[in-house]
């Protein structure tokens, strides 16, 4: 039994050591070393898009004073430009801000104060660094995508399992009934239609993740019920399309699978239904959710932003929604780069994710 | 006699002092414990001395003050868009303050009197009024202001304009000087009425506590003064300061304001009735009790009654009012649409109360015309005053109320509104009658178009089609709705007019390039002329009038145009108007200048302007019946965070 055990262990450690096979590894030295030239070149993308609107952060600021039945006269304007550098041409402000970014030497004023190689220079509507505002909301944006993530695919795997497993059946039917509603209905709506119904139903519509209350003390054990139950609505509203795709493209990976000779082969040889369905089925029908997890990492992030919004979830999403507006350049320029280079996480880890899966998966020309 | 009454209603609302010297002072429960654990000096120390001590006895409208209870969190739900800015405001305590007829009384000042020919104002301080943080309010804290941080545009903002003189195209500053701790001596190079300097409104506050800045202006903003010296500090050494107060600055330069009128930083203590507590970017921000605050009721009870105001930021408005009307939630009161009024009373019932915040607005959807247009043969047409009573009575109003306010409003044009000063239902209505058949005419008779067979008016010299660019800002979704509705009647007349929906509408209007008219953006409100005089005159300042009509020297604007007929007329009467000392006395032509803008209907509007309304949990005093949503009186002031309390 003992021997069998050390067997096994040893086997897993030669799976891992195997799995790093040496393709794989100058793989990913070579992905993460691409990740750098491509966010540079991902960076003056975005710089130059921020700056396609005509105007400026001023002349935004400027129109907001104007609706509220503000004027300035043109030569305040100016100055105010020139107080961000507005004035300077394009290259230059470029220049002046990946450079920044890249290394901020230790004889600046920058680094003095704040003690960091790389300033990521000032949001003008927030008044105060970038760096320092993308602190404030990564955290809950992270935590919030990550929890989403996991509750999508925790829901979505078993029951996809099970349609596949259960095809035609009225359980089969039903979840694909509730996948084409969930993967039809835009979030906002979805967001919407629960605010109501919270209301109706509750008296209160849930606005927002935090309380007046948990503003003011925090999240703590008196009111980490009232917690959970405001982390329903935005779990289901930005993990429902999630959740729905991810069970049709598993279902549907999972049919096929069901149906290779292997699994007639496995099944002739008396191998159990389970570890068929689990170890063989379910490992090759993976791969292209797995290939799609960097970039739903993203998508998380910043494609409901209108969800959250809604909402009142003040996560990178609005945050980034109203620096466009406000054409806050640098901020919104940051949060563009965090969200380009967790996207290039994202796939990175998709690929070492689909390696481990599949070893058939190669990453290198020839044979070994 | 007019005059008389508003002497002694000043004198109502500022020397209800006398009162003061016979009550014993009180606080809040709140404060009285921290007096009784030695945190705070006792409420007659913290407060001016007694004959300076402010006592209200009524709201700006007049309304009798009633003598609250102290303790309670106000709970506001507002949206992000503004919404710091607007905190803070809403607590602004200003040199002197107006009430809703725009009569001005002394608020911060105590008293101020000028010499004969009002070259110098002497302004009177509370004596023993003090900061937030306790230390005294002083004549220092408005001379370091003056010279350390306005003058050398350290604010971000060297354009208080009552407090320099133009003369001869340049800008000339006033000078300040402390006579004593409690008394300063403002000196102009001409005449300075105080109808052009305290009471424009404009001048809405000029000082800053001396304590908190003098170690955190540079040398690099220094400028030469007769009474401070040099601080020696880098701009590293400044933005240090303020990291050690938890504000992390990349320079100096955003060490002021945030670009206009609010000072950036929480931390810095303050003279209204609340304290800010957090930075612009927080979910709630909280104001609470200033200890030191100046004013109390006619029972000696120091003010606020209310212990603390939060404001919830929440991302559009129907969050706002779901969270209202939930029974759960801590929201008090929300600024709502007429729309919005109407689902939130029936959802509440008895709940809620309304409480109207009628506009200053000269009408809602305003068009105005470019009179310097370049385009000569567009320039001719749109100064043809026909050519203007033709677009108006193009248009069918009682179906453009029908279809943008569901009928809550009603047809009008460009005038003054019922109740602010110059209203005149004939002025209200006047070219407002729907008549198709008579523009054209009109069009065609009196602007000498001509139609084509193409169905649309043409320029008789040239042949070109009548084609009118409107410029409006992109941001505003709801003007280009609206603008759709106008259009159809305008298109049925054979004016084309094509919307230029633009990110950057002002540079656009600036230029002078590629507009004909403009809609809907920079409207013309004010209770009065007064209140904002450059939207009504033609002034190189003005949105209106755009940077062509030169009365400032041509050193502002190289390209202008000389003012002539109507336009000048205008102008002139403004420079009599302005000739005039006291803002009371300006009435006779104040209504001269209404009625030039009426008879030649420059700009258009098609509907009276939807107020705002406060929506509030019913259970609130002091809540004033009538408010303008006027700028100059401070709208979201009115009805005063130092006064209502929980009943």
């Amino acid at each position: 039994m003992n021997d069998e055990k050390t067997k096994e262990t040893g086997g897993f450690f030669e799976g891992i050591a195997s799995f790093f096979r040496r393709d794989l590894v100058s793989y990913i030295i070579k992905r993460i070393l691409a990740i750098f030239p491509s966010l540079l070149l991902i960076s003056f993308v975005i710089f130059v898009v921020i700056q396609l609107p005509p105007g400026d952060y001023v002349s935004a600021y400027i129109a907001k004073l104007t609706g509220q039945g503000e004027q300035m006269p043109p030569e305040v304007i100016e100055q105010l430009r020139a107080d961000f550098d507005l004035d300077k041409p394009f290259m230059l402000q470029y220049w002046s801000w990946i450079k920044g970014i890249i290394w901020t030497p230790s004889n600046t004023t920058w680094y003095r104060l704040y003690g960091s190689h790389h300033n990521w220079k000032y949001s003008f509507s927030e008044g105060k660094p970038v760096w320092t505002v993308i602190r404030e909301y990564l955290p809950l944006t992270v935590g919030l995508t990550l929890a989403v993530m996991i509750f999508q695919y925790l829901v979505s795997i078993p029951l996809a399992v099970y349609s596949a497993t259960h095809q035609y059946s009225l359980g089969d039917y039903l979840l694909s009934f509730i996948g084409f509603i969930g993967a039809a209905v835009p979030g906002f709506i979805l967001a919407i239609i629960c605010m109501i119904l919270a209301y109706k139903w509750t008296g209160n519509p849930l606005v927002g993740l935090f309380s007046k209350e948990m503003l003011e003390n925090g999240v703590h054990w008196g009111n980490i019920g009232e917690f959970l139950k405001r982390l329903i609505i935005p779990f289901i509203v930005l993990g429902l399309g999630g959740t729905c795709g991810t069970i049709r493209s598993i279902r549907a990976q999972m049919l096929d699978e069901i149906s290779q000779p292997y699994t007639l082969t496995a099944r002739a040889k008396g191998v159990s239904e389970t570890k068929i369905i689990w170890k063989y089925c379910f490992r090759a029908a993976i791969n292209p959710t797995v290939t799609g997890l960097g970039t739903s990492l993203s998508h998380l992030f910043s494609g409901s932003t209108v969800s959250a919004m809604v909402l009142n979830i003040m996560i990178m999403g609005p945050v980034l929604y109203d620096a466009l507006l406000s054409q806050d350049m640098y901020l919104a320029g940051a949060i563009v780069m965090v969200q380009a280079f967790l996207v290039e996480v994202g796939i990175l880890l998709a690929d070492i994710g689909l390696a481990f899966l599949d070893p058939r998966i190669r990453f290198s020309g020839g044979s070994r | 006699m007019k005059k008389v009454l508003v002497i002694v209603l000043a004198a109502l609302l500022t020397l209800g002092i006398v009162a003061a010297q016979a009550v014993e002072f009180k606080e809040a429960p709140m404060l009285a414990e921290k007096v009784a654990a030695g945190e705070l000096p006792p409420v007659e120390e913290r407060l001016p001395k007694a004959e300076d001590v402010y006592v209200m006895t009524e709201l700006k409208n007049h309304q009798p003050l009633e003598i609250g209870k102290y303790g309670g969190v106000l709970t506001k739900a507002v949206t992000k868009v503004g919404n710091w800015e607007i905190c803070r405001s809403s607590t602004l305590e200003r040199p002197v303050d107006f009430d809703t007829n725009g009569t001005p009384f002394n608020n911060v000042l105590k008293s101020l009197e000028s010499n004969e020919d009002m070259t110098e104002w002497t302004m009177h301080l509370r004596e023993g009024m003090k900061w937030s943080d306790g230390e005294p309010f002083t004549a220092d804290d408005i001379t370091f202001w003056f010279y350390m941080l306005h003058k050398n545009n350290y604010d971000g903002l060297a354009y208080w304009a009552p407090l320099f003189q133009v003369i001869d195209g340049k800008e000339v500053w006033a000078d300040v000087e402390k006579i004593d701790d409690y008394t300063v001596k403002w000196t102009f190079a001409q005449p300075q009425f105080r109808s052009n300097f305290v009471d424009t409104g404009d001048l809405k506050w000029f000082w800053a506590p001396k304590h908190f800045w003098e170690d955190k202006v540079p040398s690099s903003y220094y400028m030469e003064n007769p009474i401070w010296p040099d601080t020696g500090l880098s701009d590293e050494e400044v933005m240090a300061k303020f990291m050690e107060i938890g504000m992390e600055l990349d320079s100096v330069k955003a060490c002021g304001k945030s670009g206009y009128y609010f000072w950036n930083h929480p931390q810095m203590p303050t003279i209204s009735a609340y304290i800010t507590m957090n930075e612009k970017s927080d979910p709630l921000v909280k104001l609470v009790r200033n200890p030191y605050y100046w004013k109390v009721d006619a029972e000696g009870n120091q003010l606020p009654y209310i212990d603390e105001i939060d404001f919830l930021i929440v991302n559009n408005s129907d969050q706002a009012i779901l969270m209202l009307e939930s029974n759960d939630s801590d929201v008090d009161y929300i600024v709502a649409n007429i729309k919005d009024v109407i689902a939130i009373e029936d959802a509440m019932g008895d709940g809620v109360e309304r409480h109207e915040l009628t506009s200053t607005y000269w009408g809602d959807g305003q068009l105005y015309f470019n009179l310097t247009d370049k385009n000569l043969e567009m320039r001719d047409l749109v100064n043809n005053k026909n050519f203007r009573i033709a677009m108006s009575v193009a248009v069918d109003r009682e179906q453009v109320v029908n279809l943008w306010y569901d009928g809550l409003t009603e047809p009008a044009n460009a005038a003054p509104e019922y109740p602010n000063f110059g209203y005149n239902e004939e002025w209200s209505l006047r070219y407002t009658q729907y008549d198709p058949e008579y523009a054209k005419k009109l069009l065609t008779e009196e602007c000498g178009l001509v139609m084509g067979n193409d169905g649309w008016f043409h320029f008789p010299g040239s042949g070109d089609k009548v084609s009118l660019s409107v410029v409006c800002s992109k941001t505003d979704a709801a003007t280009a709705e609206k603008y759709a509705v106008l259009k159809q009647y305008w298109d049925a007349i054979g004016i084309e007019m094509n919307l230029n929906q633009a990110d950057n509408y002002n540079t656009i209007c600036d230029s002078n390039e590629g507009w004909d008219a403009a809609w809907g953006d920079q409207e013309i409100s004010g209770y009065k002329i007064e209140s904002r005089p450059k939207q009504f005159i033609p002034l190189n300042l003005a949105a209106t009038w755009y940077s062509f009509y030169d009365t400032r020297g041509s050193a502002y604007n190289p390209e202008f145009f000389d003012l002539e007929g109507d336009l000048l007329k205008l102008y002139n009467v403004y420079q009599e108007w302005l000739q005039i000392p006291e803002l009371t006395d300006r009435d006779e032509k104040e209504l001269e200048m209404m009625q030039i803008l009426i008879d030649n209907t420059w700009f258009l509007a098609f509907s009276t302007t939807p107020s705002e309304y406060y929506m509030v949990r019913t259970g609130l005093g002091n809540w004033p019946e009538t408010m303008l949503n006027e700028d100059k009186f401070n709208f979201q002031m009115q009805f005063g965070f130092n006064t209502i309390y929980f009943k």
